[in-house]
């Protein structure tokens, strides 16, 4: 979370304003049951070993234990006991997340949010899909299109180029529809 | 050399552009598609094609004035300052990645010179979105590349002004010469054709293949492509979508590139 990276830094580059602000859940819509959906689009990493590697087994040991709740928060920590707060360790454990020093209500609200972060899909052209929902975005709010318009316009590219790239890797073509019209 | 360096690279791209090639898996001949494509099918290329163009036409020549203006100008003073302005002119095409400092100028909120400048004196209202408007914004990259232009070229007519013969004055002060005008249009131009002709190819070649400013100051891809031009294109096809084949295709079709790649 590109958030936590902010926050470490207001905390550590301005303590002039300490004390005068805080975090919260962001802001979301009010769903029919009642409850609010928080979502924000976010990432994350991944580690991968090779199939060629000889040394596998190794390789998948040392993934498990550089993943272990232990160590990921043994890291942070040290991290921060070398480098100040200003490093906190962004973990990806989410365990590991709470062995390090965030005061508990900042701690409460970042693993609320957790659960409503959404990972964007990646297939095989996806790149196209960020690209084209701020397309879509920036022409509604700086053109004035409608926004039906402009999400089904780049709706169309954006599956022109999925296909593209499925043809690319020898992937069977999905049948889509479009506003009710089956597309190819 | 020329043969390692050039001429192979420029085969060898010919050769690509009719494969499907991803870098990764051995290129894959498909014929004239990538072709067909690039005339029938993209629409992007062609609002790249347009902005390229645009830029050619207009900061191309623009620019080339400017750098013989500004040469003859400094031409006239004397060393000391000439040598200092040389510098100032010179120094953002020296430091390339400087014009970043546009993007603070050009700010999209009140905070940003230009809209907080305007908005002081009551110009405009609400802040103007210079860099991310699809409207505007390449004509503010005109205005930035206009700024960093002043480069090769300049430098090359400053230093043809310094070669004119003296005697040349001379000699046409007493054929009857009678103003700076006469001077200028009968004998330093004419004695400097040879910088003139290299500073028009520097500038319009290099106004084709604007990408870095566009990509640094408003994004790399810009806000509906209005900042999109042949090199980002290309360069999208490269190294995001991973279309080896595509983008020489391109570069083929687009001579005045190869100076750059």
């Amino acid at each position: 979370m590109a958030l936590i990276l902010c926050i470490t830094n207001l905390k550590v580059a301005a303590p002039e304003i300490s004390g005068l602000w805080g975090i919260a859940p962001v802001p979301g819509r009010r769903k029919r049951d009642g409850s609010i959906d928080r979502s924000v689009a976010g990432g994350g990493n991944a580690i991968l070993i090779f199939s060629q590697t000889k040394k596998l087994k190794e390789a998948w040991e040392f993934v498990k234990w550089w993943v272990s709740t232990d160590v990921q928060a043994r890291f942070g920590r040290e991290l921060e006991a070398v480098l100040g707060a200003g490093a906190r360790y962004n973990t990806a454990n989410i365990e590991a997340m709470s062995y390090l020093p965030w005061p508990s209500s900042d701690y409460k609200i970042l693993s609320t949010q957790w659960r409503y972060l959404k990972e964007i899909p990646n297939v095989p052209g996806s790149y196209y899909v960020s690209r084209h929902l701020d397309n879509a975005f920036r022409e509604v709010v700086m053109l004035g299109e409608i926004p039906r318009e402009a999400i089904e316009k780049y709706t169309r590219e954006i599956n022109k180029e999925i296909d593209r790239k499925r043809e690319e890797f020898g992937l069977e073509l999905a049948k889509r529809m479009i506003l009710g019209e089956v597309i190819k | 050399m020329f043969f390692t360096f050039v001429v192979i690279p420029v085969i060898v791209g010919i050769i690509l552009s009719f494969t499907n090639y991803n870098i990764i898996q051995a290129p894959r001949f498909i014929g004239w598609n990538n072709y067909k494509r690039l005339f029938l099918e993209d629409d992007v290329f062609l609002i790249a094609l347009q902005n390229t163009f645009k830029f050619a036409l207009i900061t191309g020549p623009l620019s080339y004035f400017a750098c013989l203006f500004f040469a003859w100008l400094i031409n006239e003073l004397p060393p000391k300052i000439r040598s200092v302005l040389t510098l100032l002119y010179y120094a953002p095409a020296l430091s390339s990645a400087i014009f970043f400092i546009w993007t603070y100028i050009f700010s999209g909120d009140v905070y940003g010179l230009l809209n907080g400048f305007l908005m002081n004196l009551g110009i405009i209202k609400e802040p103007i979105y210079w860099l991310q408007d699809s409207r505007i914004n390449l004509y503010v990259l005109m205005v930035v590349q206009l700024w960093m232009s002043l480069g090769t070229s300049f430098l090359a007519f400053i230093a043809g002004f310094q070669t004119i013969d003296r005697s040349l004055y001379e000699a046409a002060a007493v054929d009857g010469i009678r103003n700076r005008w006469q001077e200028l249009w009968y004998i330093t131009l004419p004695s400097m054709k040879p910088q003139l002709i290299f500073g028009a190819i520097m500038q319009v070649t290099s106004s084709f293949a604007v990408a870095d400013i566009s990509a640094q100051l408003i994004g790399f891809p810009s806000p509906l492509y209005s900042a999109h031009t042949i090199v980002l294109h290309m360069w999208d096809y490269g190294s995001i979508r991973y279309e080896m084949g595509v983008c020489f295709c391109y570069c083929c079709n687009f001579v005045p590139n190869y100076c750059r790649h």
